[in-house]
This record gives C-alpha cells, structure tokens and sequence, in this order.
C-alpha cells in the first residue's frame, strides 16, 4: 500500500486529515514534529509528502526546498497547505508540487494526491 | 462831483464797501474813538449796521476794540496807509480793510467781507489738525475723547459731546469735553431730549439755540433740566448712516452764546470725521479680535496648518506645522527636502511631485478630505500623516494662495495596524477548527450517500455550505487586512476574461435559479490576475444573486475600450438608492441590514480593480436594478 505521510503541528488537523486519507488504500504516517521527518522518509518511502507551510520554528518551504535538492529524495511529491497567508512566489521557489489552502475540500484532496500519485487511479 | 467823490466811485461795487471817518481825539489828544463821516450802501449793507453816518464807531460797533481804534488814528496821524483782517463781533463776520489817510484827521476805509474765506481756511486747518490726531488712534473710546477735546478747544465751547443711538431708545454719551461744566456721561432715554427733538435729529437736522430761555419750543420746554445742568445755549445734530440714526453730536455752552456760522460747520465736520473714525477703528477692533481668535484655533490646534502664496512660500504657519516644514516651503518644490515625502496611488506606484496638495491647491483643485503621505523625520524613521489644501481665492476667482493642513496620524495607523494584525491572526486562527470541521462534515455527508440516507446528507450538506461561507467571510476579513496594509499580491498574466465569465457562470448556475445571459464581445486580453478577478466577477455575481428575484435575469456583457475592457454585470432586483451608491465600496458598508456580507466583498473587489489600476463603478434605479461594471487593462 502506497504511504503518505503528513507532517503539520496542529493535532487537530492530523487527525482530521489523517481519517480523510486512511478512507483510501494509503498508510498514513502522522508526524507532528519536523525533526522526526528525516528518519521517517527513508523507513517509510512514502509516495507523498502532506506537509504544512507553517511549522512553528521551522518552514515547509524550506524543508521542501531542501528534499527537492537531495537528490535521495527529489522523486518524492510534496503538497504543501496553509492556513496563512504566503506569497505564490514563495511556493514556487520551495519547488513544491502543490499548493493547498486551508480549509479545503475534501475532494480537492484526493484529486491532488491522484494526480501526484505514483500509480495512477490508485485514489479513488 | 469832487474829486474824492470820484475816487469813491471806484469802489462803489457790490461787495465792497467805503466809509469815511473822522479821528475823534479825546482831552488829552488821544485817538478815541471814530465818527462816520460817509458810508457807501455796501458798506451798510455788508456790515449790517445800516444807517452809520454821524454815528460814532463804539456806538455802533460796542464790542470793538480800542487797539483798531488806535490802528486807524495811526493812519491818520502819520498818513501812512494800513491793512488789516478783524473779527467784528457786531457784524458777525471777518472783514479785510484797506485805510487811507485823507485830508487831516479823516480816513477812508474799503472793507471786504472775508467771512466765507476765512472760515474756510479756518476751518482747513481745524480739520487737518482733527484728521492727523484721529488717523493714529486704534482705540475707538480715545477718538471720541480726542474729538470732543480739539472742537472744544477751538471753539471754546464749554461742553462737547458724542453720543452713540445704540438701539434708537437709548443714546449712550460716550466721552465730552468739558471746561468747568458737570459731566454727562451715562446712558440716557432718548425721550430726556423730547419727542421733537429726536423728530429733528432722525432727520438729519440741527437745534441750534443761542439762548435756551429764548429758544425754540422744543427746547424751552425743557430749559429747566438744562438750567439744572449748567446749560445755558446748545448746539446739537443728528448723524444719519445708511438711513438710520447713528449718533447725537454737540456743544454746550453755559452761558447764552451765539454759534457762529463756521462753529456750526466744525460741528458737523467734526461729528464726521470722528462718526468715520470710530467705524474704523471698531472695524479694526472687530478684525484684531478675530485675528485674535483665529490666532489662537491656530496655535491650539492639534494638526499643522499654513498658508502658502501663489509661489509655494508659507507665509503663515502654526508650531506643529514647523516640525513639517522647517523651510517654509512647500516640499513639492524643495529641492532640499523632497525626499522627506512620499505618497502612493492605489495601485502601489509613487504620487510624482506635481500631484503633491500644496501643488495641486496652487492649481485650484482642493485636495480633500485628504492625501495619506509618508513624513520622514530628521532621524530617518517615518510616520504617517494626512494632508488636506484647500486653494484661496479673490473675489474675482484668482488663485491667491492655498490653506494646507498636515495631521499627524502615525498613532492611529498604529491602531489600525494593530487592528488589521488581530484580525490577521484571529482569521488564521480560525481557519485550523475550520479545516477539521469541513473534513468530518464532508466525510459524514459522503458516508451518508453511500448508504443512501439522502435526507440527512442534505441536512449534513447544509453544513458544508455553512463552513464555506465562513470560510469566504474569513477570507474577506483577511483580504481587507491585506489590502489596508498594502500586502494585496497580484500575479499578473494575461488571459481571455470571456473565458473566465463564462467559468463562473456555470459555476454560479449549480446553486441558484436566476437566469445568466452572457453577451461577450471579441475582446483582446487583459492583464490581471486571474483568481482575484475571478473572486470580483464572484462577488458582483453572488450579489446580483442575493439582490434580486429568483428565476429573473442576470446579465453579462463584455466590452473594449481604448486601452482597456469593460465587464458589466446587471440584475433585475431591487437596485441601490443613489444616495448610498457612492459609499458601497466602502469598507463596513451596506445597503440594507436584509442581506448580511456584501460590506466586505465589494470593498475588497473595488481595492482588487483599483490595484490593477482600474475602474469599478454602480448605476442604479431604485426597482430597475444594479449595474456594476469594472474595467481592467487590456493587452498591448
């Protein structure tokens, strides 16, 4: 089963998030803590990364930047989503493969993690 | 005819007259008096003595004085002949006479009556004196008293007095000249003075009375009061202004006297004058205590405020307005200290210099209420501040200068950032609970569906469009932080508007019954942003929704113009009274309390056409419905 992990540091919204994405055959991984990130991606090789842009002291932009330029983990698809405001600039710069404002639909969701999706049709 | 008869002959005119006189010499042989040998008919007639020969001179003439008398025996005794110039109390008039010695103690004498002549110069030099004093005085109290003091001094009389009719009930004796007589100062009935006299006075008329036991009734009457006060013979006139008895001007004398005719017109010159003088000096009294109060809203006032000339020179500035124009000149042409203001336009692009208030004032257009600008300090930090000008005009429409007003409203834009930044976290806040509630709410109404409970997936459905509309109301909320501190982002490209209408028509036919026509015309494409367009061509079509009967027209149309392309969007509802259309996209505002949300939504579309450097207007007939059109760029 592909996996997903989504890293943001309301537990409100994880869980929220987590319950839509565990209704489609995908394993979600749940972080709350940026530091863990690293040692999850490589154990899980997740398809998707789910991550929000504001991370308290740390930033998804950056921390997307950062894996697109790894060249272990440039294949890895991240969708980042905000409550806050950011300029589109920003985003494109992060190198991220989506963009998604909270709070969105939940069929807005599934379209984007189809699209991005390794196997295609795999959500449905 | 002798000879001396024919001499006489030439002198024998109309205006002047001859006599002949014989020296009378008293036991001692001194010159004492003088006889009347011969008078022409002038000389009888502008003497007024009439029948004079065989009388003596003193006879005739009681009060003369005994030095003309010697003037003329002089003449006589030493056959030179003599000019002089005389009062002649008698004949009541000045005279010029030329005296010839003749055969031993006889002389002739030709006179002339100078009377107008000197009194007329007289009387120049009176008022020449009268002006210069009254011209300096500011106080209108000292003109009155300066006045009555010189007519007094030159006349003699024992009293002057001006009296102000304030209210044609009451005169008010402001100030008099008095030599050894009572004061009569004070505020009087004018009814002391008697029905007829006030008749007189209303008509600009004269009560001139010698004697008041021998005057006119009118005076008589009353002689008691004026024996009572010391009075003996009046002068008295009414001074008529624009119609309207204004003042009571005169002079008393304590014993009987008769006014002459020059005391008469000294009297009326003077109450002149000094009627003008003191106008004048009220007038000035009434400007200095404006200026006054002007002075002081300027100095008290909490904004800086200055008057500029036609060059852009302050000539006038209060304190506050020091600490923002050092110079004194108008930063738009300061070279020194251009750099010190700075002001941007809706769409983010800098005021250049010649659109500065001060400037544009100059030019007569007012620059209200006000223009935000930036102000930055001596130290380089920058504070917020308001500019108002205003352009000052002549009577004749010309520009003479402006009135500028500069508010230091740094502490309010604090507040109002302060403001903008709670809103801003409060919305973000917000936005988390939001965002789990839309995922439970989406994931309940689509478990419903699966197993076909329709009922309550429509009332769970109902939710969701609940959660949406709060999340478009948090989303306007912040949008209008946004705009108010300039952080509206706009992605431009270019795209094809009719294809965007048509988008958000068909996304707009799924949730309501009202028809769309859409009339697009073959337009070029504009350069904007397509989501925030997209967001305006939303709210102008959610609202012609909310305003306007179900299943009525909605319609759209798309136009070119010059440089740009116009979107109109008209619905058939129940329209916005014309007096509310200017202030719809203000902040806050709305129409009515029926359709709660359309204060924000049409603020932040005016502020999104308004950044593209467009325009967004509203027409309206109560019952015909709106239209709203906007204009945005078109592609070169």
């Amino acid at each position: 089963m592909q996996k997903i992990i989504v890293l943001d540091d309301n537990e409100d919204i994880l869980e929220a998030v987590s319950l839509v994405l565990k209704r489609k055959p995908l394993e979600v991984v749940a972080l709350r803590d940026p530091g863990e990130l690293m040692n999850n991606i490589p154990s899980h090789e997740p398809a998707l990364l789910l991550m929000d842009i504001f991370l308290g002291k740390d930033d998804g932009r950056r921390i997307c930047r950062s894996l697109k330029d790894n060249p272990s983990f440039d294949q890895l698809s991240v969708v980042l989503f905000s409550a806050q405001t950011y300029t589109p600039e920003s985003v494109e710069a992060s190198g991220a493969d989506a963009i998604l404002d909270k709070p969105f639909s939940v069929k807005t969701l599934y379209k984007i993690i189809d699209q991005l999706a390794i196997s295609p049709g795999m959500v449905k | 005819m002798d000879a001396t008869d024919k001499y006489y002959s030439l002198f024998n005119a109309e205006n002047e007259g001859y006599c002949v006189f014989e020296v009378l010499l008293d036991e001692e042989g001194n010159p004492g008096d003088l006889l009347y040998l011969k008078a022409s008919p002038a000389y009888e007639r502008i003497t007024g003595f009439g029948a004079v020969v065989g009388k003596r001179i003193t006879a005739v003439c009681p009060d003369i004085k005994p030095e003309l008398i010697a003037m003329y025996a002089k003449v006589a005794l030493s056959g030179s002949p003599a000019r002089v110039e005389n009062y002649i109390p008698a004949a009541n008039g000045w005279f010029l006479s030329y005296v010839m010695p003749m055969q031993g103690l006889q002389i002739a004498s030709i006179l002339n009556n100078i009377t107008e002549h000197k009194i007329k110069a007289e009387k120049q030099q009176y008022l020449l004196k009268l002006s210069d004093a009254l011209r300096t005085i500011a106080d209108p109290v000292t003109i009155l008293e300066t006045a009555c003091r010189l007519l007094g001094e030159h006349t003699g009389a024992d009293r002057v007095l001006y009296g102000d009719v304030t209210d044609e009930r009451s005169i008010a004796i402001c100030q008099h000249f008095e030599n050894n007589v009572q004061p009569v100062s004070g505020v009087f009935d004018v009814k002391d003075f008697g029905e007829e006299m006030i008749g007189i006075f209303k008509k600009n008329g004269k009560v001139i009375v010698e004697d008041i036991h021998n005057g006119p009734a009118c005076i008589a009457k009353h002689h008691a009061q004026y024996t009572a006060m010391g009075i003996a013979a009046v002068a008295y006139m009414g001074l008529i202004k624009d119609g309207r008895w204004v003042a009571l001007f005169g002079m008393n004398h304590s014993s009987p006297r008769k006014w002459s005719q020059l005391e008469i017109s000294l009297m009326e010159e003077t109450a002149e004058r000094t009627w003008a003088a003191v106008e004048r000096a009220r007038a000035q009294e009434d400007l200095r205590k404006s200026e006054a109060l002007l002075g002081s809203v300027f100095k008290i006032l909490p904004v800086g405020l200055g008057c500029i000339d036609t060059k852009g020179r302050f000539l006038l500035v209060n304190e506050v307005m020091q600490r923002f124009i050092p110079t004194g000149l108008m930063p738009s042409i300061d070279d020194e200290r251009e750099d010190r203001w700075i002001a941007y336009r809706p769409d983010g692009s800098i005021v250049p210099r010649e659109e500065y208030p001060g400037i544009r004032a100059l030019r007569g257009e007012p620059v209200m209420p006000h223009m935000e600008m930036i102000f930055v300090q001596d130290d380089g930090s920058r504070i917020w501040t308001r500019v108002a000008s205003l352009p000052l005009k002549n009577e004749k429409g010309e520009i003479m200068g402006a009135v500028v007003v500069i508010t230091d409203i740094n502490e309010l834009k604090a507040l109002l950032q302060q403001r903008d930044e709670f809103i801003g976290i409060a919305g973000h806040e917000l936005k988390t609970p939001v965002t789990s509630m839309k995922a439970y709410a989406e994931i309940v109404q689509e478990q419903l569906e699966e197993i076909g409970n329709t009922t309550e997936s429509a009332l769970v459905g109902r939710i969701n469009t609940q959660i949406d509309k709060l999340t478009t109301l948090i989303n306007h909320l912040l949008d209008t932080t946004r705009i108010s501190e300039g952080k509206l982002q706009l992605n431009i490209s270019t795209f094809d508007i009719n294809e965007l209408l048509a988008e958000r028509i068909e996304e707009m036919r799924y949730t309501t019954d009202h028809r769309f026509e859409f009339i697009p015309a073959t337009i070029p494409f504009v350069r904007a942003d397509r989501e925030r367009i997209s967001q305006v061509i939303t709210n102008l079509l959610s609202n012609a929704v909310k305003y306007s009967p179900k299943k009525s027209v909605i319609s759209l149309s798309s136009e070119s113009m010059q440089d740009e392309v116009q979107v109109t969007v008209k619905d058939r509802g129940t329209g916005i009274p014309s007096a509310a259309q200017h202030n719809v996209f203000e902040r806050f505002y709305r129409v009515t309390d029926a359709h709660p949300g359309m204060g924000l939504g049409l603020y932040i579309s005016a502020q999104i056409i308004k950044r593209h450097g467009g325009r967004i207007a509203v027409q309206s007939d109560v019952a015909a419905g709106a239209v709203f059109s906007f204009t945005l760029p078109s592609e070169k």
